[in-house]
C-alpha cells in the first residue's frame, strides 16, 4: 500500500501528486488512477467533507526532510566503498570516553591497521591535538554552534585525511546524544558509547541513537566500585531499545575489556 | 538541538519548489515527524518561524503530524504499537521486532497558491 496517500499502489519517493481545489467544495473521497513516477492530477467527485481553498493547490511531497544529506551520505559512502575503506561513526555525549578509547584504538591498531581519524567538535582542535602522533592522519572539523556533523562537512574532510592505504576510517562525532543520530555521514556502523557514571538509564531516555547503533561500547567500567552502577539493567534497557545490538564493556584506562573492541574492528575490514 | 538544522532543511527543500514553480507560493507545509526521528516537535516549531524570516519564503503554516512508534514481529508477524519505548511484540512478547514506524522526518505535503 501507498504510504503517501493510502492507496493500494506503491509509489516512489518524491513524485508530485496534486489535485486542484478551484475555490469549490468538494469532497475527499480519493478515486484516482496512479501512473508511475510523475506529476499527476485528479478530480473530486463526492461531497461528504466540505472545506473551501479558494485557489489553493494541494501538493503531495513524501520527501525526507534530509534528503540533502543523505545524497552526499550516500556519495561519501561510494566513495569509502570504492577505497575498500570502512567507516566506524562513534556517537556519545560529552565526556564518554570517544578520544580516549580512540586513543588507545590507534595506540592498538599501529603498524596492524591503516587508519585516519575526522573528529569533530563544536570548538578548538584539543581532541586532534591528543589524537595525532599515533600512525594515523587526523583532521578536526569545527562545527561552530551546530551539535552535530553532517555529510558535506565529512565529504570536505574526506579529500584531505584519507591516504592511499587508508583501511578503518573512524569518525568521531560532536559530543551529543540526540542529534548526531539523525545525520547519515555515509559510515557503515553507527556505534555508540555509553559510560558508566551517565547512568544505566540512557538507552531508555535517548532511544532514537542506541536504537540505530550497531554496536554499544559501555565505556568506563574501572568506575564501577566507585558507582551504584547495576551492570544488569543497563544492558537489559540497551536490549530494550535494541534487542540485538552488540554489546562492549570496557575500560580504556585499565585496557580491560578493550582486546574485543579490537578484535571486533578487525572482523569488520 | 538540531531542529533549526531540520526547519532550515525544510525551509530550503521549499525555496526549491518555489523556485522550479514560478508564480506559486507556499501557504502551508505539513511534516511527518516520528516519535524516534530525535526531534523536539515544540523546538521544531520554535525554530521553524526564526529559520522562515531568514529566507526568501513569506509566512507560511507549519503542521506537524507525530508518527507513533509501531513494531513487526518477525516471529508471530503481529503489528503492535510500542508504548514505552521498549522494542517487544505486544501479541507474543517476542523481542525478535522490527520498527515499521516512528522514525520518520518528512515533509508530506504543501498547500500552495497559484498566481
Amino acid at each position: 500500500m501507498c504510504k503517501n496517500c493510502g492507496c493500494d499502489k506503491l509509489h516512489q519517493n518524491a513524485h508530485e501528486h496534486r489535485h486542484e481545489h478551484g475555490g469549490h467544495y468538494h469532497a475527499h473521497e480519493h478515486h484516482h488512477d496512479h501512473e508511475s513516477g510523475h506529476e499527476h492530477q485528479h478530480e473530486h467527485g463526492d461531497h461528504q467533507h466540505e472545506h473551501q481553498h479558494p485557489g489553493i493547490t494541494h501538493v503531495e511531497m513524501a520527501l525526507n526532510i534530509l534528503s540533502e544529506n543523505d545524497r552526499i551520505a550516500a556519495e561519501n559512502r561510494a566513495l569509502l566503498k570504492s577505497r575498500g575503506i570502512v567507516t566506524v561513526n562513534l556517537i556519545s555525549s560529552p565526556g564518554s570516553g570517544k578520544t580516549a578509547l580512540l586513543e588507545k584504538t590507534l595506540d592498538l591498531l599501529k603498524g596492524d591497521v591503516p587508519c585516519a581519524v575526522i573528529v569533530g567538535d563544536q570548538r578548538s582542535d584539543e581532541d586532534a591535538k591528543r589524537l595525532r602522533g599515533r600512525g594515523a592522519p587526523v583532521t578536526q572539523i569545527e562545527t561552530d554552534d551546530s551539535c552535530h556533523l553532517n555529510a558535506g562537512q565529512v565529504a570536505l574532510a574526506l579529500e584531505k585525511t584519507l591516504q592511499p592505504d587508508t583501511k578503518l576510517l573512524f569518525i568521531e562525532n560532536v559530543g551529543n546524544l540526540v542529534c548526531p543520530a539523525a545525520f547519515d555521514l555515509g559510515e557503515d556502523f553507527k556505534i555508540a558509547l555509553l559510560s558508566t557514571p551517565e547512568g544505566e538509564d540512557k538507552p531508555l531516555k535517548y532511544p532514537s541513537l542506541f536504537n540505530t547503533a550497531s554496536a554499544v561500547i559501555i565505556t568506563k567500567i574501572d568506575l564501577c566500585p566507585y558507582l551504584d552502577w547495576d551492570i544488569e539493567k543497563c544492558r537489559r534497557y540497551i536490549r530494550g531499545v535494541n534487542p540485538e545490538v552488540l554489546l562492549f564493556e570496557l575500560s580504556s584506562r585499565s585496557e580491560k575489556g578493550v582486546n574485543s573492541w579490537i578484535s571486533y574492528l578487525k572482523t569488520l575490514l | 538541538m538540531h531542529e533549526l538544522s531540520i526547519a532550515e532543511a525544510v525551509i530550503k527543500q521549499l525555496e526549491s519548489y518555489a523556485g522550479t514553480h514560478p508564480g506559486c507560493t507556499v501557504k502551508k507545509v505539513t511534516l511527518e515527524v516520528g516519535v524516534i526521528s530525535g526531534i523536539d516537535r515544540s523546538a521544531l516549531e520554535f525554530a521553524f518561524p526564526l529559520a522562515l524570516e531568514a529566507s526568501s519564503l513569506d509566512k507560511l503554516e507549519l503542521e506537524i503530524i507525530t508518527v507513533p512508534v509501531a513494531v513487526e514481529c518477525q516471529d508471530c508477524r503481529a503489528k503492535s504499537a510500542v508504548d514505552k519505548f521498549m522494542l517487544k511484540c505486544a501479541s507474543c512478547s517476542s523481542t525478535h521486532v522490527k520498527i515499521c514506524s516512528g522514525r520518520e522526518l518528512k515533509i508530506k505535503s504543501m498547500e500552495i497558491e497559484e498566481a
